[in-house]
C-alpha cells in the first residue's frame, strides 16, 4: 500500500520544514519526421494542403497573403539576419494563385499575372510546423505544486565549464513549473551573479544588479525588514516586470523563528478562479488596478504608476499574464462608480482565493541554496521572523522574461536538432507554447 | 494621478454606501462619487501604508465584502476622517482631501486627459546649456525631458564626436536599458550584420527591437561621422500615434481588426557566442479600456507568420494591414532629417517609427552610436525632476505638501505609449 503524502494546509505563522524530493522524469517527444503529401489543391484564393504527419492525415488551408508575407527565399527574408525585406506597399489587396509546384522540399507558389509578385518559396516544414489555423490548446503550463532541486556543480563544474544538459533541465522545469531552487551554491557575495548569467544577462533595475534582502534601518521596501510579506510578484509597476527571480540565502541563522518564504501558482489560481466565478474573472480582465512606486527620499528617487489589469487575456480567452502585487497598488483613477464597485467585488473575492489556495509551498531556505522562480507566475510571501539576534542575509536579481524563454527554446533547439541542420523558425518546439506570464498572445 | 488644480472641495455626504463629495471647477458644480471599498483601500494613514516606502499594508482578507460608512468628517480642515460600520471591525480610514481630489477615479466625467503633443517642426536643445560651470543646469534639461515625453522627438546639437560621449549624455537621465545589443551600438557598415540597420540599405519603418514585451523606451542616436560624400542616409520619422487616430477616423472597422488580432514578432540572433530565439505575439494597436490608444507595434522586417488565427481573421488582418501600411508611408506623414555630425536624435520608440533610407559612401562614411532608456524610468526621472524644479524654493518638506507637489506634477498625464492603462 503506498502511502499518500498529504500537505498540511498552510498556517502562516507556524514553522514547518518541507523537504520534497521530485521524481519528475522529462518525457521527450519525438518529432515527427514522416511528412507524406497527399494531396496539394489550388483554390485561388487559398491553397489547401493534404498531409499526412507521422500518419496522421490533417488539411491545411493557408490565404494567400499569408503565403505572400511568409516566403522564405532571398527575396523576402534577407540571407543573414532573416529579416524580412518584402516592400508591403507593392503588395496588392486581391492576390490569386496561378500554380503551385513541389520543388524538393519547398512548394513553388507562382502569382496571377497581374499582381506582379515574384515567385514565393516555402520549405513545406515551415508550412506544417507554423500553420496559423494550428489553435494552441493543450496545456501550456503545469501547475507548480512541489520544489525540485538543482546542484549548482551539475550546472557547471568548479572550472567554470557548463553541463548543458542539465541547465536545459533546469531552464525546461523554470518553463513548465516555474519554480526550482538550485543548492550548493557557494554562500560569497555576489555569486548569485554567476547562476542567473547562465540564462542571460541581470535585467536592472531601481533596486539595481543586486539587492540585499535584509533588516535595514531605514527600509526603502517592506522587504528589508523583519515583517510578513504577503503573496505578490516584484516590481509590477514597470511594463516587463523582472522574469526570473533570484533569491539566494547567503546566512539563515538557526535562531531566527520564522522567516519562511512561500510561494503559489498565480497561473493556476487564475484558472480555478475563473472555474468558479467567472463574472468577477471577467471584470479582472477588463478593469485596470493601478501599481506604484512613489518614493522621494531614496538615493535614486522613484515615481512609477503603471496600470494594468490583474489578469490579461489574448484573443482566444486564454490567460497570458497575472499581476498580483496588494503591496504596490495606488488608487484606481478613470472608472464609473459602477466600474470600481465591480472591480473591488472582484478584487476581494480574488484575494480570498490567493490566501485560502491549498497548493502552497512553504520552504525555509538554507544557506547556500537559491531559489529561482518565474515572477510574473509564481506569487511570493514570507512569513514574519523574530531575529533573536541572528542575520538573516538573502542576495536577490532578476532576468528578462524574454531572454529568459529565449535561452530555453534556444537549449531545446540545440538538444534536439544539434547535428541536423535546420532553421529554428521552421521546426516546432515544444517549449514554444509554454506560457510564461509576459502578455505574449500566443 | 493627475493634476486637477481647478477642482474646490465644497462638502461631502455620507450617503453609508457610497460617499458623495461636492466640488467646483470653473464655476461648475459636480458631484465625486466614492465607493467604500475605494476609500477603505486607499487609507493613507501609518495603519495601512508603511510610512517611508508608501507601500501599502492592508491584509486584503480582513476586508469583509459589505462595507458602510457609519460617518465622514473633516479634520483639520485637509483630512477626511471615515468611520465604518461596527460589523465590519475596520479602522478608520484617514484621506487628505487633495488626494481625494485628485485620485478620484470618475475624473474621467471632469478633466482627465491623458495627452501627448505633436508638431510640425521639430526642437533643438543645446548640450552645452545643461551644464553652468560645470554644474548642471536642471531648468535647461527639464525642458529638453519635458519636450522629448511630450512630443517624442528633439534633437540636441553640439554633443562632441566622440566615441562613447552619448552615455554622458544618457546617463544624465538614467542607467542605460541594456538589450540583446548590448549598452551601445554602433550604426555603420559592418560585414556581416547583424541588423539590416548595420549595412547601407534602406530600412522600413518599424520600432526597434519589437519582439519584447517592453521595447526599448526612448532611442539616443549620435551622428558621429556623416560626410558630405555620403548620398542618401536621411534618418525619417511617422508619428505612430497620429497615423493609428488617422486609420481609426478613415477606417474604424479595420482599426478594430488591428486591436484584436496579434501580428507576430521575432527575432533570430547569433553574436558573440550567444544565440537568442525571440518569439512573441501582440496587436499592432493597443487600446485600453476606453478604447485610447496606448500602443503602436510596428516591425515589418521582424514579422514572423500570424499563428493561432482562424481563416477569417487571416483574411480581416491583412485587408487592415495592407491599408494601414498605406498611411505609414504618406509622405505627409513623414519627417525626414540628416543628422549632423555633434547632434543626437532622441525620440520615444514605442510611439514613433522611424526608418532610413540607403545610402552610397564611396569615400566618406557614416557612423552613429546608439542607446536606450527603459520607458518607465524615463518617466520617473522626468517626474522626478520635475518635482525637484517646481519645489526648488519650498522650505516645506513635510509629508502631506509633499503628497500634494507629487499630485500636482503634471507629466503624470503624458501617453508614452508603453501600453499604461492609464
Amino acid at each position: 500500500m503506498f502511502k499518500k503524502l498529504i500537505l498540511n494546509p498552510i498556517s502562516k505563522n507556524i514553522f514547518q520544514k518541507k523537504e520534497i524530493f521530485s521524481k519528475l522524469n522529462f518525457p521527450i517527444k519525438t518529432y515527427h519526421n514522416q511528412v507524406k503529401i497527399i494531396n496539394i489543391e489550388n483554390k485561388r484564393t487559398s491553397l489547401e494542403l493534404f498531409v499526412s504527419v507521422d500518419k496522421e492525415e490533417k488539411l491545411l488551408c493557408f490565404d494567400p497573403h499569408w503565403l505572400r508575407f511568409n516566403c522564405q527565399s532571398e527575396n523576402s527574408r534577407q540571407i543573414g539576419t532573416g529579416q524580412r525585406i518584402i516592400p508591403i506597399q507593392n503588395v496588392p489587396k486581391v492576390l490569386l494563385i496561378d500554380s503551385v509546384k513541389k520543388k524538393d522540399d519547398s512548394l513553388v507558389i507562382k502569382w496571377d499575372v497581374d499582381s506582379n509578385q515574384p515567385d514565393t518559396i516555402i520549405p513545406i516544414e515551415f508550412l506544417i510546423n507554423n500553420n496559423p489555423s494550428e489553435l494552441v490548446n493543450d496545456d501550456r503550463y503545469i501547475p507548480c505544486e512541489e520544489i525540485k532541486y538543482f546542484e549548482y556543480f551539475e550546472l557547471v563544474d568548479s572550472n567554470g565549464n557548463r553541463n548543458e544538459t542539465k541547465i536545459f533541465e533546469w531552464l525546461r522545469h523554470m518553463m513548465l513549473y516555474g519554480l526550482t531552487i538550485v543548492k550548493n551554491l557557494p554562500t560569497e557575495k555576489d555569486m548569485i551573479k554567476n547562476l542567473a548569467e547562465l540564462i542571460s544577462p541581470i535585467q536592472s533595475t531601481i533596486y539595481d544588479q543586486l539587492f540585499d534582502v535584509k533588516v535595514d534601518q531605514n527600509p526603502i521596501n517592506i522587504a528589508y525588514s523583519s515583517v510578513g510579506l504577503e503573496f505578490h510578484m516584484d516590481l509590477m509597476y514597470y511594463e516587463s516586470a523582472p522574469g526570473i527571480q533570484f533569491l539566494h540565502c547567503l546566512k539563515f541563522d538557526p535562531e531566527i523563528v520564522g522567516g519562511e518564504s512561500i510561494f503559489a501558482d498565480a497561473f493556476h489560481i487564475a484558472e480555478l478562479f475563473r472555474q468558479k466565478y467567472p463574472d468577477l474573472f471577467s471584470t479582472l480582465t477588463k478593469i485596470p488596478a493601478t501599481f506604484q512606486k512613489i518614493h522621494i527620499d531614496r538615493k535614486r528617487p522613484v515615481y512609477m504608476v503603471y496600470q494594468r489589469p490583474h489578469i490579461a487575456l489574448n484573443h482566444r480567452g486564454k490567460i497570458v499574464a497575472v499581476n498580483w502585487a496588494p503591496p504596490f497598488e495606488g488608487p484606481l483613477t478613470n472608472l464609473s462608480p459602477k466600474e470600481t464597485k465591480l472591480y473591488y467585488r472582484a478584487y476581494v473575492e480574488f484575494a480570498k482565493f490567493v490566501y485560502s489556495y491549498n497548493k502552497t509551498i512553504v520552504y525555509r531556505l538554507n544557506p547556500g541554496e537559491a531559489a529561482c522562480f518565474n515572477n510574473r507566475r509564481i506569487l511570493h510571501a514570507r512569513n514574519s521572523f523574530i531575529p533573536n539576534s541572528g542575520i538573516r542575509h538573502f542576495q536577490g536579481c532578476y532576468v528578462n522574461i524574454d531572454e529568459f524563454k529565449s535561452e530555453a527554446l534556444v537549449k531545446e533547439f540545440q538538444m534536439k536538432y544539434a547535428n541536423a541542420s535546420k532553421n529554428v523558425n521552421h521546426i516546432k518546439l515544444d517549449l514554444r507554447k509554454t506560457i510564461v506570464g509576459n502578455q505574449d498572445y500566443y | 494621478m493627475s493634476a486637477s488644480e481647478s477642482l474646490n472641495f465644497i462638502n461631502l455626504t455620507n450617503k453609508v454606501d457610497h460617499l458623495e463629495v461636492l466640488v467646483s471647477q470653473n464655476q461648475t458644480e459636480k458631484v465625486l462619487e466614492f465607493e467604500p471599498h475605494w476609500l477603505r483601500f486607499n487609507c493613507q494613514s501609518d495603519k495601512s501604508r508603511e510610512p517611508s516606502t508608501g507601500e501599502r499594508t492592508i491584509t486584503i482578507n480582513n476586508v469583509p465584502k459589505d462595507l458602510k460608512i457609519k460617518c465622514a468628517m473633516i479634520e483639520n480642515d485637509e483630512l477626511i476622517r471615515i468611520v465604518w460600520n461596527d460589523l465590519s471591525n475596520q479602522s478608520d480610514s484617514l484621506i487628505p482631501i487633495e488626494f481625494l481630489l485628485n485620485n478620484s477615479p470618475s475624473l474621467s466625467d471632469i478633466d482627465f486627459n491623458k495627452h501627448y503633443l505633436t508638431s510640425n517642426k521639430i526642437f533643438y536643445f543645446d548640450y552645452n546649456s545643461f551644464f553652468t560651470s560645470q554644474i548642471r543646469n536642471d531648468d535647461k534639461i527639464f525642458d529638453w525631458l519635458k519636450s522629448l515625453a511630450e512630443y517624442g522627438l528633439c534633437i540636441v546639437k553640439n554633443v562632441p564626436t566622440k566615441e562613447n560621449m552619448l552615455r554622458n549624455l544618457v546617463e544624465m537621465i538614467a542607467p542605460l536599458h541594456r538589450t540583446i545589443y548590448g549598452e551601445m551600438f554602433d550604426v555603420r557598415i559592418d560585414v556581416n550584420p547583424l541588423n539590416l540597420a548595420f549595412s547601407a540599405s534602406p530600412l522600413e519603418f518599424h520600432n526597434d527591437l519589437i519582439y519584447y514585451e517592453s521595447p526599448p523606451g526612448i532611442q539616443f542616436l549620435h551622428c558621429l561621422k556623416f560626410d558630405e560624400s555620403v548620398v542618401g542616409g536621411e534618418t525619417l520619422f511617422v508619428d505612430g500615434f497620429q497615423i493609428a487616430e488617422k486609420f481609426r477616423q478613415q477606417h474604424p472597422k479595420l482599426f478594430d481588426v488591428l486591436t484584436k488580432i496579434p501580428a507576430s514578432f521575432q527575432k533570430t540572433h547569433d553574436y558573440q557566442g550567444r544565440k537568442i530565439f525571440i518569439q512573441y505575439s501582440k496587436p499592432h494597436i493597443v487600446v485600453n479600456h476606453r478604447q485610447k490608444i496606448i500602443g503602436v507595434n510596428w516591425a515589418p522586417a521582424n514579422e514572423g507568420p500570424l499563428r493561432n488565427c482562424t481563416k477569417e481573421e487571416i483574411k480581416a488582418y491583412y485587408e487592415a494591414y495592407l491599408e494601414f501600411n498605406k498611411l505609414v508611408y504618406d509622405k505627409s506623414n513623414i519627417t525626414a532629417i540628416r543628422l549632423n555630425p555633434g547632434e543626437v536624435v532622441c525620440f520615444n520608440n514605442r510611439r514613433f517609427i522611424h526608418s532610413r533610407n540607403g545610402f552610397k559612401q564611396a569615400k566618406g562614411s557614416r557612423h552613429f552610436q546608439g542607446c536606450y532608456l527603459t520607458m518607465e524610468e524615463f518617466k520617473s526621472e522626468v517626474l522626478a525632476l520635475e518635482y525637484k524644479v517646481n519645489n526648488r524654493n519650498n522650505e516645506q518638506n513635510d509629508e502631506i505638501n509633499q503628497a500634494y507637489d507629487i499630485c500636482r506634477l503634471k507629466l503624470w498625464n503624458v501617453n508614452v505609449a508603453n501600453n499604461d492603462y492609464y
